[in-house]
């Protein structure tokens, strides 16, 4: 049996999205129009980037939760025991944040592994969201690794990778979309 | 009490036509469930952008399926409804009974 072709560039907007893109061939080749497969792939595109927004406020909220949390400690802290900001905790302070930063990207690492096996079956969008997300992450690590070489500065280091820290682990509390497998 | 996430109208239709097909729920099937029951036309990127959000609530689950030729070599994502959607279900069919119970408009059939 000849296969038909369907439109070039709607199949393109949709081919990473596997199984959508599946369903869409498999129903195209009963017989659907092209002008059915162009609306499908539009319609498809645009409710990914609806959850791409809904992603997205996730992300932020839990950030935003971390960074206060990081300002209450380190303000409580400075109040209860301002001898802790002192270099030598503040060495060690570091070298456990470090650590903990270290175990928390192998676990995102986990979850970009798993996310492509999602980018693959589940939406073209998170593609480029993934790849910003990488990004934004190694390039924050660099900077707070420069501050901390630099100015030695808990406070600094603090404010910048504590929330990232509690960010992730928000995200893994609450299934942030982006932190776990969903295609078995 | 306030109880929060209530199914949508769509969600709730997708559950129930996941529970119809059983084994075979896919995206076209499911699409098509909905489209023969309730006689409206539903875009397949709807019910996976549903099917998704309902994922993340964890009230249902995915699996991939073997990929055929006619799908230019691409599997099939089946979906089941878990324990928890089953209740959820449960859940908002009791309210919209209840809701729905002494209603003389819907009696006299002028809603």
């Amino acid at each position: 049996m000849k296969l038909r072709r369907p439109p070039r560039i709607a199949a393109w907007l949709i081919e990473r999205n596997s199984p959508l893109a599946g369903d869409l061939l498999e129903e195209f080749q009963r017989g659907k129009s092209r002008g059915w497969f162009w609306r499908q792939a539009l319609i498809a595109v645009a409710a990914g980037c609806e959850r791409n927004v809904r992603v997205s406020r996730l992300y932020l909220k839990s950030y935003l939760i971390g960074f206060a949390a990081q300002v209450a400690v380190v303000l409580a802290v400075r109040q209860l025991r301002p001898a802790l900001l002192s270099s030598h905790w503040s060495l060690l302070f570091v070298v456990i944040l470090r650590l903990t930063v270290l175990v928390l990207k192998n676990r995102v690492a986990g979850s970009i592994k798993t996310n492509l096996q999602r980018l693959l079956a589940g939406g073209c969008e998170m593609a480029s969201r993934k790849r910003t997300a990488i990004a934004s992450l190694a390039a924050f690590d660099t900077f707070s690794m420069y501050l901390i070489f630099t100015t030695g500065s808990l406070d600094l280091m603090a404010l910048f990778e504590t929330p990232l820290v509690l960010a992730d682990l928000l995200g893994v509390v609450f299934r942030h979309p982006d932190s776990g497998p969903r295609v078995a | 009490m306030t109880r929060k996430g209530y199914l949508s109208e769509f969600e709730l239709m997708i559950l129930l036509a996941l529970m119809h097909l059983g084994e075979e729920a896919y995206g076209m099937p499911i699409s098509h469930e909905i489209e023969e029951r309730c006689g409206r036309e539903v875009a397949l990127g709807s019910v996976y952008a549903a099917l998704d959000r309902l994922e993340d609530k964890g009230l249902v689950t995915s699996r991939l399926g073997d990929p055929t030729a006619e799908r230019g070599g691409r599997a099939k994502r089946y979906f089941r409804v878990t324990d928890h959607g089953l209740r959820e279900v449960r859940e908002t069919q009791r309210a919209l009974v209840s809701l729905w119970r002494g209603l003389p408009q819907l009696k006299e059939g002028l809603a």
